[in-house]
């Protein structure tokens, strides 16, 4: 119980999904010794959302961190390798791009590549800025080598994560919890207790009765926010008139003769799907606007996409997007879908789980509940949140579609100043905006924006420094490379220890 | 018209105008681009008039090796000494404290060194920080050493920044900004002409000559000839209540210079201390209610000069087709050592964002949004002293009568409830040495990390112990800072 003075020692998660047992496994590392206990709590008739199999190369930093073994890993959670996404239909129907975990070009070239390749006449003179890129190169070619430290190597110039089935992480990361004393609880939990005077959370109670009682709630809960919008009405800022998809409908296949170590996600009248690639199966979904497409039809559209066998039964999901407006409120932390919904367009929800229990971590609770540490943790937060935001409405935005009433809508909805600014200084200049926090760095919005064919009017004049034949014979050199170093590394499945997946039919 | 402005012209040498100038001239001269730089010669005004000598952070050796110039060239020309942090005393009345730069013990997960100290019952009041730290047992017995470029060894830990004079460090930024292929124009800037649109055609010089250009630096200091003088963006001011005048001098000195500035506190200002090679620099800042000019003067020595102090920025340094820099832009608090920084990293900005010739609008705003979040980790850095001292005279008492920031009082609410530090962009100033100055300035949080206790107390103590023997024994076997120096000016003590 918040009562001032008292040393957290007592840590209740609620939920065990994705958020809950990373959670689980980051506080029971991180606070091991210190002398708090952490129990779990969770509810296998409510089960969890039982999608978000995609990642963010951070990822690998999180289970580093954990001392996670990367062979086990993608064994135990049947995991690909993830270089990049690949978006096909949003700017024009017939497009493609990927967005590389990585960089175009040599490392250390002086001016950024983009600059340089928009100088000579960009995609016209040379190609797409896809064809000069190595893990892009790698990606269409499903090939995967571990990146070299070499700074000088083309091979240096990527990073990448994992495609996994979630399920199958939440109960890798629920091993790792319960051998570093996490104590589970099956069992749905049915009141939230606070106290009358501070509005403190101080128990909560099982459908059997039993009544469990913390320091700190960490609510994993999903997108029902069990403490922190039913007890504590934290709120919830809606921004799903710059994202308005709130509705997905998920669905694996079976495998096909390909392992593409990317994700796709190609637009649709009214949203997209997605394709996730993992050893054993196909995660495919649908992830679409209600105002502008009934069920029916998303359904249909999904069954279309798919190039195998569906496994099992449509998995039906509802959402909005936004955030709580306090991810932490009193002594109640938000992490996963309880603390917000951005789509997966990006896949970046696991990556917010991983950040919200960064800053936890960062920002763990003294027994004098000073209310700085909330307000540093919640403006942490929403920065990591907005950024995301608008790295995601750009791909909606900057479209030149106008086939279908919601790609007319997504053209020309108003969107926040903080991205019609990057947009300016992309547009005008090349120049992406660059932070030090937050997760997408300048090559991902130099991806993006050019994919999206938002092409700058103005490349940096330091761009002509070198004179253009010269310029011309280095471009074409560095594709040659790039196609070559590609074709000499192994194959995907090889590369992550895997013999080929079992071909149960063909697309 | 697209490409590069064909022609910029510096308006003020001195260090900011010259670093500018270089760094132009290497990348863009090669564009055949025109830089001009019309230099009064005389006092270096660039920096302000009291800037007499520059005490930087350890940054200023990343921003010689993009500029492409050399650290121990720059001290022969500049009497320079090496700086291994701050110290401060009297802030806390009775009270010394070192401020070291490099790394100070070592984090455990991210469990941060000072956790660790104040999870073992140390105390703000008393703890002597640089105990931990190469670069702090190092300055106080007098010793110097490069850091070893092997991450490894300790003595990877210990970092360094440059006192500097001033005036040689801007002549040997300018005979390398003339090699790089900037021009030289005699005489001062006084005004420009503009045109319809706002933008400057032509910088007037004093005696009537006109020189036109497509893109305009202002380097002329506190002057801010075209900044203010033309185009009239206001100054935001950030003055400690009452502390208005500072007096500034430089004085033979051959004793053995510390490596370290030093910022005593005294009962009407305080009073900064830069040791040069063969040479002292010192300024006092002090409220002209309680001191007058000519006891300022007494104090630091016959040839002193004293001015008005008005720290503070230009909310747009760079407006159309104007950019402010140097003192012109900012001026930052001495206990900030953050006037070689701005200069350069303005310059270094200012390259990823060079704009066309007709062009400028959305590159001034993200160089504005950029200056606005450096120049206010400045102003935040320096006012953490003011509002954090503890002494009782009058000045003093006025001098924290004021409210921090936004961001520093977050700062502050993070640090006093449980000695954390808030990450904040595009600061001047690391986690480390934000600790290290609330440190210094005796802050006492209410409670330390939880995390820490995770860390068994008796194997931390031997941790603790250990890096502060081998800070103290790593120390004493460096060569002494004096004889590092005489080295590296041939000795002409
Ligand atoms: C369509 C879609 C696609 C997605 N794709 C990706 C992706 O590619 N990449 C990515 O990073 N993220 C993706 N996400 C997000 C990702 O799925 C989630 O961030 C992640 O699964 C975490 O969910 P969670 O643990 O917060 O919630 P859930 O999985 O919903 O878990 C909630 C838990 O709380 C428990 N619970 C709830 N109520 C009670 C109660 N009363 N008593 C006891 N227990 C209770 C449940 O039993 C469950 O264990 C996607 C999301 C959606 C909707």
């Amino acid at each position: 119980m918040g009562s001032p003075g008292k040393q957290v020692s007592r840590v209740v998660i609620v939920g065990g999904g994705t958020a809950g047992w990373m959670a689980a496994s980051a506080l029971s590392h991180g606070l091991k010794g210190a002398g708090v206990a952490i129990e779990l709590i969770e509810s296998e008739a409510i089960g969890t959302v039982g999608v978000g199999e995609s990642t963010l190369p951070h990822i690998r930093y999180f289970n580093q961190s954990l001392g996670i073994d990367e062979a086990g890993f993608l064994k135990e959670t049947k995991a690909t390798i993830k270089l990049g996404i690949e978006f096909r239909n949003w700017a024009r129907k017939g497009d493609s791009y990927i967005h590389p975990f990585g960089d175009y070009g040599h490392p250390g070239d002086p001016v950024d590549f983009h600059h340089s390749w928009l100088r000579l006449g960009g995609a016209a003179a040379l190609g797409p800025i896809d064809d000069y890129s190595l893990p892009i190169r790698m990606a269409r070619r499903e090939r995967f080598a571990r990146p070299s430290s070499d700074m000088d190597s083309l091979l240096s110039t990527y990073s990448y994560a994992y495609q996994f089935d979630a399920a199958l992480y939440a109960r890798f990361l629920r091993g790792f919890s319960e051998a570093r004393g996490v104590t589970r609880t099956e069992g749905r939990v049915v009141d939230v207790a606070l106290d009358g005077e501070s509005g403190f959370v101080t128990a909560v109670t099982l459908e059997n009765g039993k009544r469990i009682e913390g320091d700190l709630f960490v609510d994993c809960s999903g997108f029902r926010g069990l403490i922190i919008e039913q007890a504590l009405k934290a709120g919830y800022e809606d921004w799903s008139h710059w994202l308005p998809c709130d509705r997905a409908i998920a669905l694996p296949s079976a495998s096909t003769a390909e392992l593409p170590p990317y994700t796709r996600a190609t637009a649709q009248d009214a949203g997209w799907c997605w394709r996730i690639p993992l050893q054993h199966r196909v995660g495919n979904g649908h992830v679409y606007a209600s105002a502008f497409m009934d069920d029916a039809r998303a359904e249909d559209l999904l069954m279309q996409a798919l190039e195998n066998t569906a496994l099992a039964q449509p998995n039906r999901l509802r959402f909005l997007a936004g955030k709580r407006r306090q991810q932490w409120s009193r002594n109640c932390v938000a992490i996963g879908l309880a603390s917000g919904f951005l789509e997966p367009l990006e896949s970046t929800s696991i990556h917010l789980i991983q950040v919200a229990l960064g800053y936890l971590l960062d920002f763990f609770p003294t027994g004098a509940w000073d209310p700085a540490d909330a307000a540093e943790f919640n403006r942490s937060m929403s920065m990591e949140y907005e950024r995301v935001r608008d790295f995601l409405i750009l791909h909606y935005h900057a479209t030149e579609r106008r086939d279908t009433p919601f790609w007319g809508y997504c053209r020309t909805m108003d969107i926040p100043d903080s991205l019609t600014w990057k947009m300016e200084l992309f547009r005008e200049r090349g120049v992406p905006t660059s932070y030090e926090y937050g997760v997408f760095l300048p090559p991902s919005w130099v991806a993006v924006y050019i994919g999206q064919r938002i092409l700058p009017r103005r490349f940096d004049p330091l761009a002509g420094a070198i004179p253009e034949a010269a310029a011309r014979a280095r471009f074409a050199r560095l594709k040659a490379e790039i196609d070559a170093l590609a074709d000499t590394l192994p194959h995907h499945g090889e590369a992550i220890g895997m013999t080929r997946p079992s071909v149960t039919a063909t697309a | 018209m697209s490409g590069a402005p064909g022609h910029i012209l510096i308006a003020g040498g001195g260090v900011a105008g010259w670093t500018f100038a270089l760094a132009v001239a290497r990348a863009l001269r090669p564009l055949g681009v025109q830089i001009s730089v019309a230099d009064p010669g005389g006092a270096d005004e660039s920096l302000g008039a009291h800037a007499l000598a520059l005490s930087t952070l350890p940054g200023v050796r990343d921003h010689h090796h993009a500029l492409g110039l050399d650290d121990l060239d720059a001290m022969r020309a500049a009497r320079g000494s090496f700086k291994l942090g701050e110290i401060y005393t009297g802030w806390t009345p009775g009270d010394a404290a070192i401020l070291p730069f490099g790394e100070t013990g070592a984090d455990i997960g991210p469990v941060r060194f000072h956790q660790q100290l104040m999870r073992l019952g140390a105390h703000a009041g008393d703890l002597d920080l640089a105990a931990f730290s190469l670069a702090g047992e190092a300055a106080r017995l007098g010793r110097f050493a490069p850091p070893s470029p092997d991450p490894a060894s300790f003595l990877s830990t210990l970092d360094y920044g440059l006192h500097l004079e001033t005036e040689g460090y801007g002549q040997y930024l300018r005979t390398a900004a003339l090699k790089a292929g900037a021009q030289p124009i005699d005489g001062r800037v006084a005004s420009a002409e503009r045109g319809g649109d706002g933008r400057l055609t032509a910088a007037v010089m004093e005696d009537g000559r006109k020189l036109p250009a497509d893109l305009f630096v202002d380097a002329t200091g506190e002057r801010a000839a075209l900044i203010s003088g033309v185009l009239g963006a206001p100054w935001e001011s950030w003055a400690a209540p009452g502390l208005d005048r500072i007096a500034a001098v430089i004085t033979e000195d051959n004793a053995p210079p510390l490596a370290l500035t030093r910022n005593e506190a005294m009962s009407a200002g305080w009073r900064r201390d830069a040791p040069l090679y063969g040479a002292a620099a010192a300024q006092l800042i002090f409220s002209s209610r309680d001191m007058d000019d000519a006891a300022a003067i007494r104090q630091l020595g016959g040839t002193a000069s004293v001015s008005a102090f008005n720290p503070g920025r230009r909310a747009a340094p760079w407006s159309a087709n104007c950019l402010a820099i140097g003192a012109a832009a900012c001026l930052p608090d001495p206990l900030s050592c953050a006037e070689q920084h701005l200069a350069a990293s303005a310059a270094l900005r200012f390259l990823k964002l060079v704009p066309h010739s007709d062009g400028g609008v959305v590159e001034a705003r993200e160089y504005n949004r950029v200056f606005e979040a450096e120049t206010g980790s400045a102003r935040d850095f320096a006012a953490l002293c003011y509002l954090t001292q503890t002494r009782q005279d009058k000045t003093w008492k006025t001098a924290r009568r004021a409210d921090p920031s936004p961001e520093l009082a977050r700062h502050m609410a993070l640090y006093k409830a449980r000695g954390r530090i808030p990450r904040s962009e595009d600061g001047i100033y690391d986690e480390a040495m934000w600790a290290a100055a609330f440190i210094a300035m005796r802050v006492q949080p209410r409670d330390h990390d939880p995390l820490a206790n995770g860390l068994a107390e008796a194997a931390l103590r031997q941790r603790c112990e250990q890096i502060r023997h081998l800070a103290a024994s790593t120390a004493r076997r460096l060569p002494e800072h004096a004889a590092m120096l005489a080295q590296v000016h041939g000795a002409r003590l």
